[in-house]
């Protein structure tokens, strides 16, 4: 394939790509005519896809190169199974599904989740694709028993608890969608900052420390990027897998590992990707709505398989060890 | 040795395990034998089951219910025995039931634990009104009071005509039930709850919809522009935040009902004519 070399070119073409996306979603959905609700109702589910695309993508860009290893992403790493955690501990305390707190408590869940799976992950100096896979299911595994529990002692708010886990982006509030991307959106250009330290951290940990990274300040940094984009996402959105995970992939292959173009191409291409799904899950099955998450884990489950295989058969760790 | 330790240990956990299932099975628990004049342990595990208990005048059979079921008003109450999803099965056999009653699938694993110790098992799920009549019926049947149940449901079948009657001539409007904002979660045509509806004089929204219970878009609820909007959720700040959606006709002109006892008309139950009643004075008041 070959590989967009200039950043404006780029640019152009991934905008290019956004806006045909968002006509798309924006023509796409159960009405066939016009009134006056349809272009606010699609407007909000557009611009609530891009931000949420952008951010899903961005953090797993970022998750992938902090962790070398490319099958990284929220979900796979437990973040986003944390920050569920967060808004149903919110919903256990009471606090109204309008809050900013909310948010807080969503970002405070997927930071505790990634830091955990981080310290398992690590066995000496490295961290290799399995135990960081595994920490991730186990951590995921935590979240969704804290889940279950809920479900089971407040059975009467399980069933709405359990409609905005499938994921879901018909948010018409848009003071919500104001405060996601007020969130996210600078946590993207933030990810441009530390596309450097990002680009140094991809070549190894090691690396990156004779580069002359801070790589423990860094890391920290990272994480706490990713929390504040993960919880602020999940807070309004539900668990919507994958994107994380597929987006950095198919960006990597169109623009290279070089971080300064690959978080705005992973940007832009989540946005698109998740406008697009979202527009499926809206138009489908008109009137019913598909459950988003479902839609972009069967987009992206195949995906992340094809990828597991493949780095099995290039001999990587996750090669089954001989028998003794 | 440690090897022979070990075996010993394991040999003498085995044997206090199978002494502990030996004696598990050993003590037979007979389930209560049924009177002649119908089951006298029931455990209710549905709203809508004790509902119709109640409305039998059978109130004094219930020694169990679910946790979502309403009071009974007798004395010592029912004991609570958990919900769908924690249901306490050893609380209900404690009860040394002589019928467990339920709106779940009979093959669902705690009622099959139930049929595998002799309880006798009562399971139905009406999903359209006359389905409800007919569960009445039945359970009136199963307790010989079946024409205590038929004259109920010829009572519930009159007030229901009465509103028919009432609504003669009026115009039917659309009415968009929600049951949860989450979603936002309706209902279809395969539902009780529609028929409630139509049975108030109203025309269900999602009537296209064939799953009883759909999560519909936004966009064509508002496209289909509802003359009224019934909530069967609290009407809270969420609601008024709802951009678009919450600049609807029915919301502008005040046609959202929001105070009508949702359990009225989400439990099959003898009380859904009465959910019908109150939705009908509602939808005709003005």
């Amino acid at each position: 394939m070959t590989r967009v070399r200039s950043l404006p070119k780029l640019l152009l073409l991934l905008v290019a790509l956004l806006a045909a996306a968002a006509a798309i979603g924006l023509a796409c959905g159960p009405t066939l005519g016009w009134n006056e609700f349809v272009v606010e109702i699609r407007l909000s589910s557009v611009v609530l896809a891009a931000v949420v695309g952008a951010g899903l993508a961005t953090t797993g860009a970022v998750l992938q190169a902090m962790s070398g290893n490319p099958l990284a992403d929220p979900f796979v790493l437990g973040a986003s199974s944390g920050a569920a955690v967060g808004v149903v501990a919110s919903y256990w305390l009471g606090i109204g599904s309008g809050s900013p707190l909310v948010f807080v408590f969503a970002s405070l869940g997927a930071f505790a989740a990634i830091l955990a799976v981080l310290r398992i992950a690590r066995t000496g100096r490295r961290m290799p694709v399995q135990t960081l896979l595994l920490a991730g299911i186990t951590v995921s595994t935590l979240g969704s028993a804290v889940i279950l529990l809920y479900f089971t002692l407040r059975p009467y708010q399980a069933t709405t608890a359990m409609l905005f886990l499938m994921g879901s982006l018909q948010e018409s509030r848009w003071r919500f969608i104001a405060m996601t991307a007020a969130v996210v959106v600078p946590c993207v250009l933030l990810g441009q900052v530390v596309a450097r330290a990002l680009n140094a951290f991809a070549m190894g940990e090691s690396t990156a420390r004779h580069l002359g990274v801070d790589v423990d300040r860094m890391k920290l940094a990272f994480c706490l990027l990713s929390a504040a984009m993960v919880g602020a996402i999940v807070a309004v959105s539900g668990l919507i897998g994958f994107v994380g995970l597929i987006v950095p992939h198919m960006a990597r292959r169109l623009v290279g590992n070089d971080h300064r173009r690959l978080l705005p191409a992973c940007a832009l291409g989540g946005a698109s990707f998740l406008i697009l799904a979202d527009a499926v899950a809206r138009t489908a099955a008109a009137p019913q709505t598909l459950s988003l998450g479902a839609i972009t884990a069967l987009c992206g489950g195949p995906y992340f398989l094809l990828l597991l295989r493949r780095r099995s058969a290039e001999r990587d760790v996750v090669a089954p060890e001989p028998p003794p | 040795m440690p090897g022979t330790r070990a075996a010993r240990l394991l040999r003498s956990a085995a044997s206090v395990a199978l002494a502990l299932l030996a004696a598990a099975c050993s003590k037979p628990a007979p389930p209560a034998t049924e009177s002649p004049d119908g089951p006298h342990r029931v455990v209710a595990l549905a709203p809508s089951m004790t509902d119709t208990l109640v409305a039998l005048g059978l109130a004094d059979r219930i020694v169990g219910v679910s946790d979502y079921c309403p009071d009974v008003g007798t004395t010592p109450p029912p004991v609570r025995v958990g919900g769908l999803n924690n249901l306490n099965v050893e609380a209900v056999l404690a009860l040394r039931p002589d019928l467990v009653m339920s709106v779940q699938n009979p093959g669902d694993r705690s009622l099959v634990a139930f049929a595998e110790r002799g309880v006798a098992l009562y399971t139905d799920d009406p999903q359209s009104l006359a389905q409800v009549f007919a569960s009445i019926e039945a359970i009136g049947a199963r307790f010989h009071r079946g024409e205590r149940a038929q004259e109920l449901t010829r009572t519930l079948r009159e007030r229901l005509a009465r509103v028919e009657k009432a609504n003669a001539g009026r115009p039917r409007p659309r009415v968009y039930v929600e049951v949860d904002a989450q979603g936002p979660w309706t209902i279809g045509r395969n539902s009780f709850v529609r028929d409630a509806v139509a049975a108030a004089g109203g025309d269900n929204l999602f009537d296209d919809v064939a799953s009883p219970y759909p999560t519909v878009s936004e966009e064509a609820v508002a496209t289909r522009d509802p003359d009224w909007i019934l909530l069967l959720h609290p009407r809270d700040v969420a609601f008024e935040q709802r951009g678009a959606f919450a600049r609807l006709r029915a919301v502008r002109e005040d046609r959202v009902i929001a105070d009508l006892d949702r359990d009225l008309l989400l439990h099959s139950s003898p009380r859904l004519v009465d959910g019908v009643e109150a939705l009908a004075a509602k939808l005709h008041a003005r």
